[in-house]
């Protein structure tokens, strides 16, 4: 399948663009924000809300909350970056998450405390639910063929991009936008907080680093418009082991090694979540996009520098992702 | 799009307040329906009549996890039935529909965090580990690949389609496939607070209907291509001869007037089996008991359908949430199988909106397929095509 747009919201802004910029000049400082846990400001890559401003694409999402709000806009960039004419009954959508809409889940949980059981609100109970973001994506877009959300915790992505290769070789769809969304929350910031070391100082460590990892969550949404023929950005395939005469592995931020050869780490850039996969396809479509390759990390083997033609993303499981430039 | 391959349906299994099991679930079919009861496992004060699962097996280390033991109770069944003690050894997948499961609504937890800013992680780690489909690929060594479908009420169909689709497209051999849902307070809070949730037991495609009652369990068919089964010696006469799914694009919470989405994934999935209109020989309709839904349904499916019988199970069970079709899918392979489907329990008196009569008691059936459909929030329209070969 080929990749023919991409669409991203994260802490780096919003477009495609902004990755780019990301690559090239490495990752901004990350927000420090006011938690109830502690009493130091807690770091986070935070979307910030001027980013999710859009009369036009949200205008059927007015009542959205900020997960949907990042998916739909995400879904919408992709489409445009493709420059695509969607058949509406012919394209799909699939939203990939780990932990969903959580903050509005909660809002809802607080209302109960709150008010009580019979005192909640109708409309944050249907936002709760996973799927009101792929529904909010149709309605922005005028989609009509198949919707799903799936969540997973190990490899959202991949089980999304599965399923979206799956509709497109058995000719249900022409095209899919297929993407992940996370959101950051108190509530998760706290459990991160718990689980995990924090980068304090604002500099993440990957769990291949020697002294390990340190982490500060992060949140948006990427996207990615799909079809299975023309020419695109590059051609997808998902599939377990290697790729041949791959010139670069991208490696997730949570891969315990680094592969040998030519390796590269952009999975964090927008911050740690489980968005990182998603990351990472899209950093490799810039590089084979733009025939410039990016080692910008010390933790990493810089062993050259250039345009090439075969990337793979090495995800979880030996569940990777090949990506490969298109021909002119 | 025609089947490129067949998709065998090689075990069932199904626990819902019908029954724990297949056979006590045919069974309670032909009985007067149990009346739903107001919910005593926990504290509330919205005390509608809910369709409980009493006697669930119970297992160490699922205490606060019943979804999952939902969904085990019935994978076990199902798997039991296809000759399958586990899935090691063979190219197994997973797909699940869930809502409940897929979030951590936990208000015990909740409750100590919003007070304290701190709170024990159990919950949370249970909530980490405890995807639904991730869990039962662990529990019964299935390496393939591992979907949780969250597609709100038509989760359940949702995945049953996925789970086909790797099978056609050779990403496995074998798929658990289905849905799971228990009843938890948070989802009875926002159903009675969009004011769907009757007080009175619910009345599919009546006049009278005053709206849904929630109900718990799990359905799971075990997928199959045929070269798998016929490596492994299985038979069976049942197919999964077509699968669609497509949204309205219209609305969050309501289904489109004229039944937009599901008019196109009943198309789509009657042409993926290659069928017209007229060799349907039943439908087990979605049928919440809500104004609109069944409104809406009912009337998409008289005018597509004529007078083809037309039932909903949501009288026996409740409406299951993300296990509804998982659930709905093996009721309508048994009506294939047995040669009858049951009354559409709670059904009186016709409404001219709607205009036809749900079944009406016992129902005998002769025919070779079989539609099964789900309707959800977000606009999610879901049809599966089921056939029994001869």
């Amino acid at each position: 399948m080929n990749l023919q747009g991409i669409g991203m919201v994260s802490a780096l802004g919003r477009g495609v663009e902004t990755l780019q910029a990301a690559l090239e000049s490495g990752p901004a400082a990350p927000s420090q924000v006011a938690v109830p846990f502690r009493e130091t400001p807690f770091p986070v890559y935070a979307v910030s809300a001027e980013t999710l401003k859009d009369r036009e694409a949200l205008k059927q999402a007015r009542r959205a909350d900020r997960f949907s709000k990042m998916a739909t806009l995400a879904a919408v960039d992709a489409v445009r970056n493709a420059q695509a004419t969607l058949t509406p009954e012919r394209t799909g959508v699939v939203l990939a998450t780990a932990f969903g809409p959580h903050p509005t889940v909660f809002s809802f949980l607080d209302e109960i405390l709150e008010f009580g059981d019979a005192g909640v609100s109708p409309t944050l109970f249907s936002h709760s639910v996973h799927n009101a973001a792929a529904s909010y994506i149709s309605v922005a877009l005028g989609l009509a063929g198949p919707s799903m959300t799936l969540t997973s915790f190990s490899d959202p992505f991949h089980q999304g991009l599965l399923l979206a290769q799956n509709w497109l070789d058995s000719n249900l769809c022409d095209s899919v936008l297929v993407g992940c969304t996370e959101e950051c929350g108190t509530v998760l910031d706290y459990v991160v907080s718990q689980k995990l070391p924090i980068a304090e100082e604002g500099a993440m460590r990957p769990f291949f680093a020697p002294d390990g990892p340190a982490v500060i969550p992060g949140e948006g949404a990427v996207f990615f418009l799909l079809q299975r023929g023309g020419q695109g950005i590059c051609s997808l395939l998902p599939a377990a082991g290697p790729q041949q005469d791959c010139e670069l592995t991208l490696v997730d931020f949570e891969s315990p090694v680094l592969p040998a050869g030519p390796a590269g780490c952009w999975s964090h850039l927008a911050g740690a979540s489980p968005l990182s996969a998603a990351v990472s396809c899209a950093a490799g479509a810039l590089m084979l996009q733009q025939g410039m390759v990016y080692f910008r990390t010390s933790l990493v083997d810089c062993t050259g520098r250039g345009a090439c033609r075969r990337i793979t993303c090495a995800g979880p499981r030996n569940r990777n992702l090949h990506l490969e430039r298109s021909a002119k | 799009m025609t089947c490129s391959s067949t998709v065998l349906i090689t075990g069932m299994g199904a626990v819902s307040a019908a029954g724990t099991g297949v056979p006590e679930t045919l069974n309670s079919f032909l009985l007067p329906r149990k009346p739903p009861r107001p919910f005593k496992r926990f504290d509330s004060p919205i005390q509608l009549p809910v369709f409980e699962v009493f006697d669930l097996p119970q297992r160490p280390g699922l205490e606060k996890m019943r979804t999952h033991a939902l969904a085990i109770t019935a994978a076990r069944e199902a798997l039991a039935q296809a000759g399958l003690q586990n899935a090691r050894g063979l190219r197994v997948g997973v797909a699940l529909g869930t809502t409940v499961a897929s979030q951590l609504n936990d208000l015990e937890f909740y409750s100590a965090w919003r007070t304290e800013h701190a709170a024990p992680l159990d919950a949370v780690d249970r909530f980490l580990a405890g995807n639904l489909a991730e869990w039962i690929a662990r529990e019964f060594g299935a390496d393939g690949p591992a979907i949780t479908l969250v597609n709100a009420c038509s989760s359940g169909t949702d995945a049953i389609n996925a789970a086909a689709g790797w099978l056609r497209g050779g990403l496995c051999d074998i798929a658990i496939a289905g849905g799971a849902d228990e009843l938890n307070r948070v989802p009875l809070c926002g159903f009675n607070a969009l004011g769907v949730a009757s007080d009175q037991p619910c009345r599919p495609f009546d006049r009278d209907r005053t709206g849904l009652n929630l109900g718990e369990g799990a359905g799971i068919l075990i997928l199959e291509t045929a070269s798998s089964a016929a490596s492994r010696g299985v038979r069976s006469r049942l197919v999964l001869a077509g699968a669609a799914s497509a949204v309205d694009a219209y609305h969050l919470t309501a289904p489109h007037p004229e039944g937009r989405g599901l008019r196109r994934a009943v198309f789509q999935a009657l042409e993926m089996a290659g069928i017209t209109p007229a060799d349907i020989c039943f439908i087990n309709a979605h049928g919440t008991s809500t104004r609109e839904n069944d409104r809406i349904e009912g009337r998409t499916l008289t005018e597509l359908f004529g007078e083809v019988p037309i039932y909903s199970t949501k009288g026996y069970t409740g409406h299951t949430l993300g296990a509804a079709g998982g659930l709905e899918a093996v009721f309508t392979a048994l009506g294939l199988q047995q040669g009858w489907i049951p009354a559409s329990a709670g059904f009186q008196t016709l409404d001219e909106e709607i205009g036809f009569f749900p079944t009406l008691g016992k129902t005998e059936i002769s025919g070779r397929y079989a539609l099964s459909t789900s309707l959800a929030f977000g606009g999610s329209n879901a049809a599966l095509i089921i056939k029994l070969q001869s």
